[in-house]
């Protein structure tokens, strides 16, 4: 909880939380007018910005891609799903930054190797299921709205964009001509095995949500699903609690 | 950066320009290549002006030459290029102008850099895959229009090379702001001399804006510092090699994206197996099995720069 509360502490990392909002909402806004689902989502680019900006300055990048989700949707979008959009994003920063390090404690996050361009592959396809299950899932228990079609357009939404440009993007801002220097967690050495086991909790609940979403299921009318995703939350909590 | 890492971030800028025919499909036809280039350049110059404020002190001297000869470069081989287009047929052009795989090894031959065998062998499997994917048929009279674009080719071919060299020596960054600054001067230059009216001439929509914004973003903004900052680890073949594969890239994306590249894009088991035959001779051009014959005994992943 330390971790995630730090950024509002420091003046450089309030910077950032600013610096990341910006960028968020400059990639943000042009693209509101390519609809994919009129109100809700759009192509969006933007979503290569917080795994990037997660992995490089950790809870700050988070802050920033919330605030700055919440800010862009005021441009046309805003409305009571703007909540789920807030941490939705949130999630998709914080998730890989928490992953990462659960993975490779001590090593500071790149991709010059062959094992490591695998790690944040795999690290963007939790953190994009991850998002897409809490805001489709969300929008269906919560606002009572549920189409499965939204579901699949932000996971292939933060899917794609994760690995086509924000992997490119963070080879270069990793490279020796930029002097960025990854954020490193702090508390993390403590509960490594609960946040493991917490990582297999939410890996196996999101499976067995996706695997029910594909056979027709929907949460707010399948209970097996609304246990899973009970599983899915409390994984995520923990990540933010441990 | 390593090797893998500018490859991967080669292959980005190669996404990004064969997408760039979804919205390009959206401007109207009646907009000329020059009005487009200023129009896309100049935006992307305005973007770089907001987010690199800090950094344009330190564009000057030699470095926008520099970056002004990259542009200059880039203008004429544009300039040629629409001359070629407007005389051939597009399966034509569209072979010639893949053509760089080829002039790259030779221009670098004049400065005495040998390709390697594995740069070669996959060179050959690439024009050999280039030949159905484009549709180009033996026989095809050599009027000016293929002189045109072998031209703009080569002057392309030139610009790899050129870049090659000025990023090595200079900042990636400040070169792609600068080289971008320039294309936006000289592209409506020529617009001018083309049509004098200029920007009064285009008729301006909402979704003509989005789609010239997006270009700006992807096609010229990302894509050129991106590519900058490549070219300085990457040699130049690998570099091709990789731009190469932008008719697979396209096929891929017509695929997945239907309708979006018009209706006449349409898929034969030649063209698929071209596509096959480049995407081998690039993987055969990135490695080196035949300058290394231990090298698949002893694979090597991890290739410092």
């Amino acid at each position: 909880m330390k971790e995630i509360l730090s950024p509002f502490k420091q003046k450089q990392t309030l910077m950032q939380m600013g610096l990341c909002a910006l960028v968020f909402i400059g990639m943000a806004v042009p693209f509101k007018v390519m609809v994919l689902v009129e109100g809700f989502t759009e192509v969006r680019p933007v979503n290569a910005v917080p795994v990037v900006v997660g992995l490089l300055f950790g809870p700050a990048g988070a802050w920033g891609c919330a605030a700055g989700n919440l800010i862009a949707d005021c441009f046309g979008t805003f409305s009571e799903a703007s909540i789920l959009g807030f941490f939705g994003n949130f999630i998709a920063a914080y998730l890989p930054f928490e992953l990462w390090h659960i993975w490779k404690m001590e090593e500071k996050p790149n991709v010059k190797s062959f094992q490591n361009i695998g790690l944040f592959i795999l690290l963007s396809a939790i953190s994009a299921l991850a998002v897409a299950i809490f805001i489709a899932c969300g929008l269906d228990v919560f606002l009572q709205f549920w189409l499965l079609k939204i579901f699949y357009i932000i996971l292939f939404n933060n899917l794609g964009f994760s690995l086509f440009l924000a992997l490119p993007v963070f080879i270069v801002l990793t490279s020796d001509d930029q002097k960025i220097e990854p954020y490193m967690p702090r508390v993390n050495a403590k509960y490594r095995k609960e946040r493991k086991a917490l990582l297999w909790l939410l890996v196996a609940s999101q499976i067995a949500i996706l695997v029910m979403l594909i056979m027709g299921f929907s949460m707010s009318e399948f209970w097996p699903m609304g246990i899973a995703g009970s599983f899915f939350l409390l994984s995520l909590l923990g990540f933010i609690v441990l | 950066m390593t090797r893998t890492e500018a490859n991967i971030v080669l292959f980005s800028i190669t996404l990004c320009w064969a997408s760039s025919y979804i919205f390009i499909k959206n401007l109207p036809p009646t907009l000329s290549s020059f009005a487009y280039m200023t129009l896309t350049a100049g935006v992307a110059g305005i973007i770089f002006i907001f987010v690199f404020f800090n950094k344009l002190r330190e564009l000057k001297g030699k470095l926008l030459i520099h970056s002004g000869i990259m542009a200059a470069i880039i203008c004429v081989s544009l300039f040629f290029e629409r001359l070629g287009i407007a005389n051939i047929p597009a399966s034509t052009a569209s072979f010639v102008a893949s053509l760089n795989i080829v002039f790259v090894p030779l221009l670098l031959l004049l400065l005495k850099r040998k390709p390697t065998k594995n740069n070669l062998f996959g060179i050959v499997l690439i024009l050999l895959g280039l030949i159905p994917t484009s549709g180009v048929h033996l026989g095809h009279s050599l009027d000016p229009g293929v002189l045109y674009m072998v031209a703009s080719c080569i002057f392309m071919s030139a610009y790899i090379i050129i870049a090659d060299n000025f990023t090595k020596k200079y900042d990636p960054l400040l070169l792609g702001i600068g080289q971008m600054f320039f294309i936006a001067i000289i592209a409506y230059v020529i617009w001018y001399l083309e049509d004098p009216k200029t920007f009064l001439t285009v008729t301006y929509t909402n979704e003509m804006l989005a789609n010239i914004f997006l270009l700006a973003f992807f096609a010229r903004a990302y894509a050129y510092i991106m590519l900058m900052y490549s070219q300085k680890y990457a040699n130049p073949i690998s570099v091709t090699v990789i731009a190469s594969t932008e008719p697979v890239v396209t096929m891929v994306l017509a695929l997945l994206i239907p309708n979006t590249y018009g209706v006449t894009e349409s898929f034969t088991l030649m063209k698929l197996i071209g596509a096959g035959i480049i995407v081998a001779g690039a993987i055969c051009a990135g490695i080196s099995f035949l300058d290394k014959p231990g090298f698949l005994q002893k694979p090597k992943f991890l290739e410092n720069k």
